[in-house]
């Protein structure tokens, strides 16, 4: 595994130029903070990287097989419980006493643990899906936004939950909070919308 | 609420039977329309009989089997065709084929093709495999494709995407069309053995009915298919709700 690196990346939709001429270096197992402001094209980075999307012009080389991340959506499983979500990913097998355990670090009390999800508050969908990407376990995680929606004192303890299970992974965080990327430490990649400095 | 329902449709069923019965009196013609009264007499005359469970037994286990290879072959291509497009188009003029062309049409073509007794297992296939098909299919293209993404990322097998995202997707639509489709499969199953009127089933017996004028047996026997049309529909929709249930407790 190395760096992640990018090289003149430009990305079009349609007429519209999202990114243009892009070029960066993500290291290996350290935290990256992307901020910038809305429209600026943090999320369709993160989807570059997570290869739902292909650059139009630029490389990207360095992104790990094994990739994790917490959306800017839940994307959670409604119908099924917080624990079948995380063994979705994991598998069946999975130790649900660890699932369980996670969770409840993230302040999820243990009778919402059996729950369907669709049942669950938004904050609480959050954590569902911060807990799946850390138990996923993988080589690079992208979080996008992923404290938006939590209460300070919750974010607080979901910020400190992310730090101390994801040390040594390569880390790419897109936020708007610059209090939340001093939190989380590592090298910060500010971008701007296009046009502007 | 759901048992104010339940004595509503009940009263309204005894209102339909009482103004049956006046109908028929008025009438006067048994050969025309006979009481409620008589087509139960006839009706208690015939359960009495093994002859008549043995009628049922074989009309039941093809128009249900029928049912079950459509239901299976309907949302195994009608899922493949989400997923392949190439499937969807080569499938499509088949599909419009059975949907367009009169029943009656593929009864008398089955009946070159296949014997008798096999007729209402096929008819009653081609009644419910586009509904299937159709149900399946469109559940699919409406699957969320952000959860599939997501599947995508984490590497997820096809054997957990299809229990967590598309079997849970799925479940109003395939509910909506078994629904549909179970009656149907009982009136063009029927209207096959009548047709082809294979020995002992209940196809004879309408056919028989109509031969000899016998309008209680008619009547009786039409009791007997919506009857045990409808239990089958009540019995199968539960099932298949509870198959849905024990999936989101995994």
């Amino acid at each position: 595994m190395s760096d992640i690196v990018l090289r003149g990346i430009t990305k079009r939709f349609g007429d519209k130029v999202v990114l243009e001429d892009l070029n960066a270096r993500f290291l290996k197992g350290q935290t990256s903070c992307i901020m910038g402001p809305s429209g600026c094209g943090k999320t369709t980075l993160l989807q570059l990287l997570m290869g739902f999307l292909t650059p139009d012009e630029g490389t990207i080389t360095g992104v790990p097989k094994k990739k994790s991340a917490v959306f800017q959506e839940d994307r959670l499983c409604e119908p099924f419980t917080a624990v079948s979500n995380i063994k979705m990913v994991l598998g069946r097998t999975a130790d649900t006493g660890r699932i369980r355990d996670h969770l409840r670090q993230l302040g999820l009390e243990e009778a919402a643990l059996d729950k369907p999800v669709r049942d669950f508050s938004g904050g609480m969908k959050r954590r569902v899906s911060i807990a799946r990407a850390v138990l996923f376990g993988g080589e690079v995680l992208f979080l996008d936004e992923p404290f938006k929606g939590l209460d300070a004192a919750t974010r607080e303890q979901a910020m400190d939950y992310v730090k101390r299970h994801t040390k040594g992974s390569t880390v790419l965080l897109i936020t708007h909070d610059q209090q939340e990327a001093r939190k989380m430490g590592g090298q910060l990649l500010a971008m701007a919308q296009r046009g502007e400095p | 609420m759901k048992n104010k329902l339940f004595w509503q449709r009940a009263g309204a069923v005894l209102f339909a039977l009482v103004l049956w019965q006046f109908a028929a009196m008025a009438l006067g013609q048994q050969l025309l329309l006979v009481t409620p009264v008589k087509v139960a007499g006839r009706l208690a005359e015939l359960v009495r009989e093994s002859a008549f469970w043995q009628t049922v037994g074989f009309s039941f286990w093809r128009i249900v089997a029928g049912f079950l290879l459509a239901l299976i072959a309907g949302a195994v291509l009608g899922a493949l065709s989400a997923r392949v497009h190439a499937i969807e188009v080569l499938l499509w003029p088949f599909i419009v084929a059975v949907k367009s062309v009169p029943v009656a049409s593929f009864i008398i073509l089955s009946l070159i093709w296949l014997q008798a007794s096999s007729l209402s297992v096929f008819i009653s296939f081609l009644m419910v495999f586009p509904v299937v098909y159709f149900n399946t299919l469109q559940g699919m293209q409406a699957t969320d494709r952000q959860l599939v993404e997501m599947a995508h990322l984490f590497k997820v097998p096809w054997r957990r995407r299809l229990l967590y995202i598309y079997l849970p997707q799925l479940q109003p639509f395939l509910l909506s069309a078994c629904s549909v489709a179970l009656g149907m499969s009982w009136k063009a199953g029927i209207a096959a053995e009548v047709i082809g009127i294979p020995s002992g089933s209940i196809g004879e017996q309408l056919y028989e009915a109509k031969v000899y004028l016998s309008t209680a047996d008619l009547l009786s026997w039409t009791v007997v298919i919506v009857l045990v049309s409808v239990l089958f529909e009540k019995l199968f929709i539960t099932l298949l709700k509870r198959a849905f249930a024990g999936l989101e407790r995994l």
